[in-house]
C-alpha cells in the first residue's frame, strides 16, 4: 500500500503559543522556527474539550474524540483493583496514525508520545512516554521501564540516550536563571525543577535525533512535554509582571519560559537538518497556554485545576514539499492532522475521523480518498494484541460487580476511593467530550450521576446545568445552579486574598484555596439560564452581578452583549462585545457575536469580516458560518453565500435557518428549482422533527 | 551556581564534529543538548577525557 517517497516528520510541543512566538521570532530568538513559518503555512489549532494532554495528543493521533478513542485523562484504574496508574496506551480503542502507516509498509517511528506506553509493536521503533523519568538519585541504576522501547533489541541504545537531571551543570540552568546563585536551594526548590523538565526533553531530544540519524524512516513522531511544563511552574514570572508577585521573584524567574522556548527552537534547528529539506514537517502543539492579562491569579482545588491556565489555540506549522508558503491557514482543529499527514502520504481518510485534512495548505488541491474505517482494515498494523487492550472504567464496573457478590475480596479504602476519584473523573471528562459534540442527551446522564453523587463538586453541578440548559430542560438548570449557590453561602468564609508569598514560594503555587472563580461563573452561568428562559431583565441582573465580581471573566461581556441583542440594544451588544474583544481579541464567540450586531446594524462587509474572523479561530461553528451566509447574500454574492449555508448545515444538519436561507437563495436567485426543492423539504422535515 | 555567567542560548556553528569537540568543556552547554544524540554522545566522552587528565594531573601532584 505504501505509494510513495514521501516522508513526514510529525513534531509536538505542548501548549507552545503564537503569543509567545511572535515577540520572540520579532527579536531573531527562534530562527528555526522562523525559517519553518517562512517557508511554509501557518495557523492556529483550536483544542478540543476538556484541554488534557493525554486526551488531546491521542485525538492528534487518531483524528478522534477522546469518546471515540478511549483515553479518558491523566490517570486510569490500574488491573485488578491495584490501584491508579498513568493513562496507557492499552486503553486506546483505535488506531494511531503510526498504525495505519505501519500496516500500510511505512517505516514509522515515534517518540516519547503522550500516552504511549508500553511501546508498540510497530513497523519501526517505538520510545514509549515512560523513556525520560528518572526514579532514583544521579549515579545510582536507572533501569527502564519494562516495554520502554520497541523493539527490545534496542533497548540498550536509548537506554544509554536518557540524561538525567543530576547531569546537568550550572552550564545547562543559567540560560533560564541567570542569577541562580542567588537561590537558596534548599527553600527554593524551582530550579531542580527546571533541571528535571529540561533533562526529560533532553532525553527524549537525543532519542529523536539518534533516530533520524541512523534509522530507516518515513514518518517519525515525537513528542515534547516541555514548553508545557516550563509554563505550569514559571508562567507567573513571565513579562509583563503581574501586580502580585515580588519584585525580586520575578527578577529571578522572568526568563525561564522565554528560555524554553528558545531551547526548542535549538532542538528544532536539529531535527530540521537530520530531516532535510524533502521531508514534509508539521510542528503543532495541542493548546496554548495564557501569557497576558488572562493568566489566572490562581487555581481551583481540582484534580486537572492547571487546565485553566490553557488557552483555547495552540500553534501549527507546517512546511514540505507541496506546501504553500508564507502563508496562513485558517480552522484547523486538533482532529485534522491525522488526515492530513494521511493525504500528504496519498492514503484514504477514515470516514469515521472527525477531523479534515488541511487542503488549504497545499499549492494544489490533493485528491483525497476515503474509506469507512481504518479500524476494519485488516494488517498488521503494530497495535498490541487484544488481550492487553484494555477498558478501565468497564474494568472497575465489572471489578466492582465481583466485589459486590463476594467473589473478590474488598479493596483497601484508600485505593477503593482512589480508583472510584479516578472513574469519576473519566466519566466526567468523557460527558464534557459528548457535550462539546452537542451529544448532550448522552452526556447527561452521565452529569446527573456525578451531580447525585456529590451535591457539593460544583464543576459537576456547572457542568450538569449547563448540559441542563443546552436540553432546554431550563427550570432543571436553574435549580442546580439555586442549589450550588445557596450551599456556597452557608459555607464559613474563607480568605480571598492570595498569599502572596505562598504563591510564590510554593511548589503548589498554582492552588488557590478560595472558591473566588465559582461565584462570578455562577452568576454567569444563572444570567445564562435567564437568557434561555426569555427573562431579560433578570439576565441582566446576574450578568451584572457576575461583573461585580470579575470584571475581566472572559465570557461575561459576550453573555451581556447578547442579552442586549434580544432586547434590541444594538449599541449597548455592540459596547459590551467590543470590551469581550478587548479582553480577548481570539475569542471566536465574540467575533461572531460582533457579527451578527454588524447584521442588525445593516453594515454587511463587516458582519462577513466577523464572521471569517470567527471561522478561520474556530472552523466547526455552525452560527459563524451562518452569519457569514446571511453576510454574503445581503452583499449579492449568492453563491458564495450558499457555499458558507452549506458548510453550516454539514456542521448542524438540522439548523433550520441555513435551511431557509438556501431555499431561499435557490428559488429566487440562482434560480436552481431542484436544490430550492430539497431545502424546501428538508425544512418540512425538520419541523416535523420539532414537533 | 558560583558566579553568573553569559547566556548561552544559541547554538555555535561548526566546520566539523572534530571542532564541535575542541570546543566542549567539561559542564557542556543546552546547545550540546540540543544537537540531540550526536552532543550528547561528544560531552561525556569529552567528560571522561577530561577526568583521566585531570587524575593524571592530581597522581603526578601526589608524586612530587
Amino acid at each position: 500500500m505504501k505509494n510513495n517517497k514521501k516522508k513526514v516528520l510529525l513534531i509536538g510541543w505542548d501548549a507552545a503559543d503564537w503569543k509567545i512566538i511572535n515577540p520572540l521570532m520579532d527579536a531573531g530568538m527562534m530562527p528555526a522556527l522562523e525559517s519553518l513559518v517562512n517557508n511554509g503555512v501557518i495557523g492556529n489549532i483550536a483544542t478540543l474539550d476538556p484541554p488534557l494532554s493525554p486526551m488531546l495528543w491521542t485525538s492528534i493521533s487518531t483524528g478522534k474524540h477522546a469518546d471515540q478513542h478511549g483515553i479518558l485523562g491523566f490517570t486510569e484504574p490500574a488491573p485488578e483493583g491495584k490501584g491508579v496508574r498513568p493513562c496507557m496506551i492499552t486503553s486506546r480503542k483505535v488506531k494511531a496514525i503510526w498504525n495505519m502507516l505501519s500496516q500500510s509498509g511505512y517505516k514509522t517511528n515515534v517518540v516519547g508520545w503522550w500516552p504511549s506506553h508500553p511501546a508498540e509493536p510497530i513497523n519501526g521503533i517505538c520510545v514509549s512516554n515512560f523513556y525520560q523519568n528518572a526514579t532514583d538519585e544521579y549515579g545510582k541504576e536507572w533501569p527502564l521501564a519494562p516495554g520502554t522501547v520497541h523493539p527490545r533489541n534496542k533497548e540498550e541504545i536509548y537506554k544509554e540516550l536518557r540524561i538525567h537531571p543530576g547531569e546537568l551543570t550550572e552550564a545547562h540552568i543559567l540560560p533560564f536563571v541567570p542569577d541562580a546563585a542567588k537561590i537558596d536551594q534548599e527553600k527554593d526548590k524551582r530550579l531542580s525543577s527546571i533541571g528535571k523538565i529540561t533533562a526529560e526533553c533532553s532525553s527524549i531530544h537525543a532519542a529523536a535525533t539518534y533516530i533520524l540519524e541512523n534509522e530507516e524512516w518515513d514518518f517519525t513522531g515525537v513528542y515534547y512535554d516541555a514548553i508545557d511544563h516550563y509554563c505550569h511552574g514559571f508562567m507567573n514570572y513571565h513579562p509583563p509582571k503581574l501586580p502580585y508577585i515580588p519584585q525580586n521573584m520575578y527578577d529571578l524567574y522572568k526568563d525561564v519560559v522565554q528560555g524554553g522556548y528558545i531551547y526548542h527552537d535549538m532542538m528544532l534547528s536539529r531535527l530540521l537538518e537530520l530531516a532535510g529539506d524533502d521531508t514534509t514537517v508539521i510542528l503543532t502543539s495541542d493548546h496554548g497556554f495564557h501569557s497576558d492579562h488572562l493568566r489566572p491569579k490562581g487555581l481551583p482545588e481540582e484534580p486537572a485545576g492547571p487546565a485553566w491556565e490553557h488557552r483555547d489555540y495552540g500553534i501549527i506549522v507546517i512546511k514540505g514539499p507541496g506546501i504553500k508558503k508564507d502563508e496562513r491557514i485558517y480552522g484547523a482543529t486538533l482532529l485534522d492532522i491525522t488526515p492530513t499527514i494521511l493525504t500528504l502520504l496519498n492514503l484514504p481518510v477514515g470516514r469515521d475521523m472527525e477531523g479534515k485534512p488541511l487542503v488549504q495548505a497545499f499549492e494544489e488541491i490533493p485528491k483525497i480518498n476515503y474509506v469507512d474505517s481504518w479500524e476494519v482494515i485488516d494488517g498488521d498494523c503494530g497495535m498490541h494484541p487484544s488481550d492487553i487492550q484494555r477498558d478501565p472504567i468497564a474494568e472497575q464496573a465489572a471489578m466492582k460487580q465481583l466485589i459486590d457478590l463476594g467473589y473478590i475480596e474488598k479493596l483497601d479504602d484508600k485505593i477503593e476511593r482512589q480508583i472510584e476519584k479516578t472513574v469519576d473523573e473519566n466519566r466526567f471528562y468523557l460527558a464534557r467530550v459528548l457535550a462539546n459534540k452537542n451529544k448532550f442527551t448522552e452526556a447527561l446522564p452521565i452529569f446527573e450521576s456525578l451531580y447525585k453523587k456529590d451535591y457539593s463538586v460544583i464543576r459537576y453541578a456547572f457542568r450538569y446545568a449547563k448540559c441542563l440548559d443546552a436540553l432546554g430542560r431550563y427550570d432543571e438548570a436553574y435549580s442546580v445552579i439555586e442549589k450550588i449557590i445557596s450551599s456556597e453561602e452557608s459555607k464559613p468564609d474563607k480568605d480571598e486574598k492570595l498569599d502572596d508569598k505562598k504563591n510564590v514560594e510554593s511548589q503548589d503555587s498554582h492552588t488557590d484555596k478560595t472558591k473566588k472563580r465559582e461565584y462570578p461563573q455562577l452568576y454567569l452561568l444563572k444570567g445564562t439560564l435567564e437568557l434561555s428562559r426569555g427573562n431579560y431583565d433578570e439576565a441582566l441582573l446576574y450578568l451584572k452581578k457576575a461583573e461585580e465580581s470579575d470584571p475581566r471573566l472572559p465570557q461575561l461581556h459576550q453573555q451581556l452583549a447578547s442579552v442586549y441583542l434580544k432586547m434590541r440594544k444594538i449599541d449597548d451588544a455592540e459596547a459590551a462585545v467590543n470590551k469581550a474583544l478587548d479582553i480577548d481579541p481570539e475569542s471566536a464567540i465574540a467575533h461572531n457575536i460582533m457579527s451578527s450586531v454588524k447584521l442588525r446594524q445593516k453594515d454587511f462587509e463587516s458582519a462577513a469580516d466577523y464572521a471569517l474572523n470567527a471561522v478561520g479561530l474556530l472552523y466547526n461553528y455552525p452560527t459563524a458560518h451562518f452569519h457569514l451566509g446571511v453576510a454574503l447574500a445581503k452583499l449579492g454574492m449568492f453563491e458564495r453565500s450558499a457555499e458558507a449555508l452549506k458548510v453550516c448545515l454539514k456542521i448542524a444538519p438540522g439548523f433550520i435557518g441555513a435551511c431557509k436561507y438556501l431555499a431561499y437563495i435557490y428559488t429566487f436567485q440562482l434560480k436552481d428549482k431542484e436544490k430550492a426543492a430539497a431545502y424546501i423539504e428538508e425544512i418540512k422535515r425538520l419541523r416535523e422533527l420539532s414537533k | 551556581m558560583e558566579q553568573k555567567t553569559k547566556n548561552k542560548l544559541v547554538i555555535d556553528t561548526f566546520n566539523s564534529v572534530d571542532d564541535l569537540y575542541d570546543s566542549i568543556d567539561e559542564k557542556g552547554t543546552l546547545g550540546l543538548l540540543a544537537f540531540g544524540a550526536t552532543g550528547l554522545l561528544l560531552w561525556r566522552k569529552k567528560r571522561e577525557e577530561i577526568k583521566k587528565i585531570k587524575t593524571v594531573i592530581e597522581d603526578t601532584e601526589d608524586e612530587k
